[in-house]
C-alpha cells in the first residue's frame, strides 16, 4: 500500500513540475472531532457504553496549472485521541481500523480541459445518484476513478467515467479500515463499474438527468431525474420527480423506486415535502453502490432520513419526508426533519420513524453543529424509540 | 508645580478622543498610560457619549472616533474596482451555499454533508477571465509564498448578471451553485 501511495503522490508531483507555468497552489485542510451519544438500550445519554467519538484531519495541496490543468492532493488520518479510555465505545468511521491511528491518501488525481472537455484522473470524489462519496461521516469514501465531461452540446453535459476501485464499505463506517498497514482500496464490486450520463437544462426551467451504469458481472442500473424551478408560476418553488431500476445479474426481479418532492424557498428559510415508493420484490436497495448498497448505505432519493439510512431505499417500503430549514442571521442555521418509513411484508427492514433537529453556529473557520435525533424504529432497540444527540466540530484552515 | 499641572493637563488634552473603532465593529479608548479599555460609543440626540466599563462617561467629538487603519497590499485590491468582481459584494445564498462580500472581507459557508464548511477572512482576486466572465477569489488565506498560497479557500465564480452567480468550484466534480443575491 505504500507503495501505491507513493505512487500516487509522484503522479502528483512529476505532473505539476511539469507544467512550469503555475497560477497557484494551495495549502490546506481541515480538523474535525465528532462525537453521538444515544440511550438505547441500557445506557443514558453520554454514557460511555451509548457514545461514539473520533477524529480526523484532512491536509490537501490543489493546484491550478497553465493550459487548463488542474490538480489536488489529500490525504486524511483518523484518530481516536484516546476517548475509548474514558467517553466512548466506538469510532465513527473506519471500523476494521478499530481504535488504532489510520491514514490513507484521500484525493490524488489530475485534470485537463481540452475546449468544453475535461478529463478527470485519479483518486477523487464522485457525486453520482448510485456511485458517491458520502459526506455525512467524519471520514468519506473516494474513487480510484476517471472521469470524461463534455458540454458542446448546449445547456448540456455528457458524462462517462470509469470507476476501478474504492475504499466504500458497508458496515455503517462508510470508508474501509485499516488494519496492519492494509490499502483500504479494493476492485469496485467484482470487475469495476461503469457510469454514463446526460444532464440537460433544454427543458425551460428544468434540470434532467439520465443515467447508466454497468456495474460489470454485477448489475446494471438507471437513474432518472428532473427538477423543476417553478418560480415563474411561484417564485421559490420546486418540484422534482425520480426514477430508478437496478437489474442485479441472476436474479430474476428488479429493484426499482420512484420518488417526488416539492419544495419552496426564500431568502433564508426553506420547506420541502416528498414521498417515495420501492419496488416490493427488489433484492438490493436503491442506494450508493460505493457502500454496499447495505443497510446503512445512504441513498439520493428525496426522502432519505437524516441519519437512518438503509430504510427508505429498502425494498417494499413507502416513505415520506417534511423538512423546513432557517438560517437565522447571527444566530444559527436551524434545519428539522421528520422521516416515515412504511414497511411492507417483504421489506429486509421494519417500520421507522425519525425527527432530526440540527443548529449549526460558525465561529470563524470554526463550525459547530449539534443534532438531535429522535428514532423510532421496530427493528431497533427491541422496538423502543431512543434519543441521539450529536456535536460536530470542524475547524478548515 | 504649575508647569507640570499644565503638561499634565496637556497630555490628558492630547490623548483624550483617542478613540478607535475596530474592524469587528467595537471601539476602545487609547489610554495615556498605554493601554486600552473597550467602550460604548452611544448617541445622545446631536452628542456623541463614550460609556467607559469603570461606570464614568464622557462627551467626545464623533469625528474622532476613528476606524482602524487597515493594511491593503497591492495583492489585496488588485481587480478590486473592476465591474465584475464589485458584482460580488453583497450577500449570495444557493441551495446549500451562502456568501457574504464586503469589499475587504469575505465569508462563506457551505453545507458538507451533516456539517459546514465555513472560511471567513479578508478576499483576493486571483483571476479574471472578463471574456468569460469568470473570477477566481482566493477567501480566508493565511499566509503567501508566491503562487503557494497556505490556507483558506479558492472559489471560482461564473457572473451571470447584477443578481445571479454561479459558484463553478466544483464543476469537475459536475456540481455547480447558483446563486441569487440577497436584497
Amino acid at each position: 500500500m505504500k507503495l501505491a501511495k507513493l505512487s500516487l503522490v509522484a503522479i502528483v508531483a512529476l505532473s505539476v513540475s511539469a507544467f512550469a507555468d503555475v497560477e497557484n497552489v494551495k495549502f490546506s485542510g481541515n480538523a474535525k472531532l465528532f462525537y453521538g451519544t444515544n440511550d438505547a438500550g441500557k445506557a443514558d445519554l453520554f454514557d460511555k457504553k451509548g457514545a461514539y467519538g473520533q477524529a480526523a484531519a484532512t491536509v490537501a495541496v490543489s493546484a491550478d496549472l497553465a493550459n487548463g490543468v488542474a490538480g489536488k492532493l489529500s490525504a486524511t488520518g483518523l484518530s481516536t485521541l484516546g476517548l475509548e479510555n474514558n467517553l466512548v465505545s466506538a469510532t465513527w468511521a473506519g471500523f476494521a481500523g478499530g481504535v488504532d491511528a489510520q491514514w490513507w491518501v484521500q484525493e490524488a488525481w489530475l485534470a485537463k480541459t481540452f475546449g468544453n472537455t475535461t478529463f478527470k484522473v485519479g483518486r477523487q470524489e464522485l457525486d453520482t445518484p448510485l456511485a458517491f462519496t458520502e459526506k455525512w461521516n467524519i471520514a468519506e469514501n473516494t474513487f480510484d476513478a476517471a472521469v470524461l465531461l463534455n458540454s458542446d452540446l448546449p445547456q448540456t453535459t455528457l458524462v462517462a467515467a470509469w470507476v476501478g476501485r474504492g475504499n466504500g464499505t458497508g458496515d455503517g463506517g462508510v470508508v474501509r479500515g485499516i488494519v496492519n498497514g492494509s490499502d483500504p482500496f479494493v476492485t469496485y464490486w467484482k470487475d469495476g463499474a461503469y457510469a454514463f450520463a446526460g444532464i440537460t437544462k433544454l427543458i425551460p426551467m428544468t434540470t434532467a438527468q439520465v443515467w447508466y451504469y454497468d456495474v460489470v458481472n454485477v448489475a446494471q442500473a438507471w437513474w432518472l431525474q428532473a427538477d423543476v424551478d417553478l418560480k415563474d408560476a411561484v417564485p421559490g418553488l420546486i418540484a422534482g420527480a425520480q426514477y430508478s431500476n437496478i437489474d442485479v445479474e441472476g436474479v430474476s426481479d428488479d429493484a426499482s423506486a420512484w420518488a417526488v418532492k416539492l419544495g419552496y424557498a426564500m431568502d433564508a428559510f426553506k420547506l420541502a415535502a416528498a414521498y417515495s415508493s420501492t419496488d416490493s420484490d427488489g433484492p438490493v436497495r436503491v442506494a450508493n453502490t460505493a457502500t454496499m448498497l447495505g443497510k446503512s448505505s445512504q441513498s439520493k432519493l428525496y426522502t432519505e432520513a437524516w441519519w437512518n439510512y438503509g430504510y427508505v431505499s429498502a425494498p417494499d417500503v413507502d416513505s415520506y419526508m417534511i423538512s423546513a430549514e432557517y438560517d437565522m442571521e447571527d444566530v444559527a442555521d436551524f434545519y428539522a426533519q421528520y422521516t416515515s418509513a412504511d414497511a411492507g411484508n417483504k421489506a429486509p427492514v421494519k417500520d421507522m420513524d425519525e425527527f432530526a433537529l440540527t443548529a449549526s453556529k460558525a465561529f470563524g473557520n470554526l463550525n459547530t453543529t449539534l443534532a438531535y435525533i429522535y428514532t423510532d424504529a421496530d427493528d431497533q432497540n427491541g422496538g423502543d424509540s431512543y434519543n441521539t444527540i450529536q456535536l460536530y466540530l470542524t475547524y478548515n484552515f | 508645580m504649575r508647569k507640570l499641572f499644565f503638561l499634565f493637563g496637556m497630555v490628558l488634552l492630547l490623548f483624550a478622543g483617542e478613540y478607535i473603532t475596530l474592524d469587528d465593529g467595537k471601539v476602545i479608548l487609547l489610554k495615556p498610560d498605554g493601554t486600552w479599555q473597550e467602550v460604548k460609543v452611544v448617541k445622545k440626540g446631536s452628542e456623541t457619549i463614550a460609556i467607559k466599563p469603570d461606570g464614568t462617561w464622557e462627551k467626545i467629538d464623533a469625528k474622532k472616533v476613528e476606524a482602524a487603519n487597515k493594511l491593503e497590499t497591492g495583492i489585496d485590491k488588485k481587480y478590486k474596482d473592476e465591474p465584475l468582481v464589485k458584482i460580488l459584494v453583497g450577500k449570495w445564498r444557493g441551495d446549500g451555499i451562502y456568501y457574504e462580500f464586503t469589499p475587504n472581507h469575505a465569508f462563506m459557508k457551505l453545507k458538507d454533508g451533516h456539517s459546514r464548511r465555513t472560511i471567513e477572512g479578508k478576499w483576493i482576486v486571483e483571476k479574471l477571465d472578463k471574456a468569460k466572465k469568470e473570477v477566481v477569489v482566493n477567501i480566508g488565506e493565511g499566509a503567501r509564498l508566491g503562487f503557494l498560497t497556505f490556507g483558506g479557500d479558492i472559489r471560482k465564480f461564473k457572473i451571470i448578471n447584477d443578481h445571479t452567480i454561479q459558484d463553478i468550484t466544483s464543476q469537475l466534480d459536475g456540481k455547480v451553485y447558483t446563486l441569487t443575491k440577497e436584497r
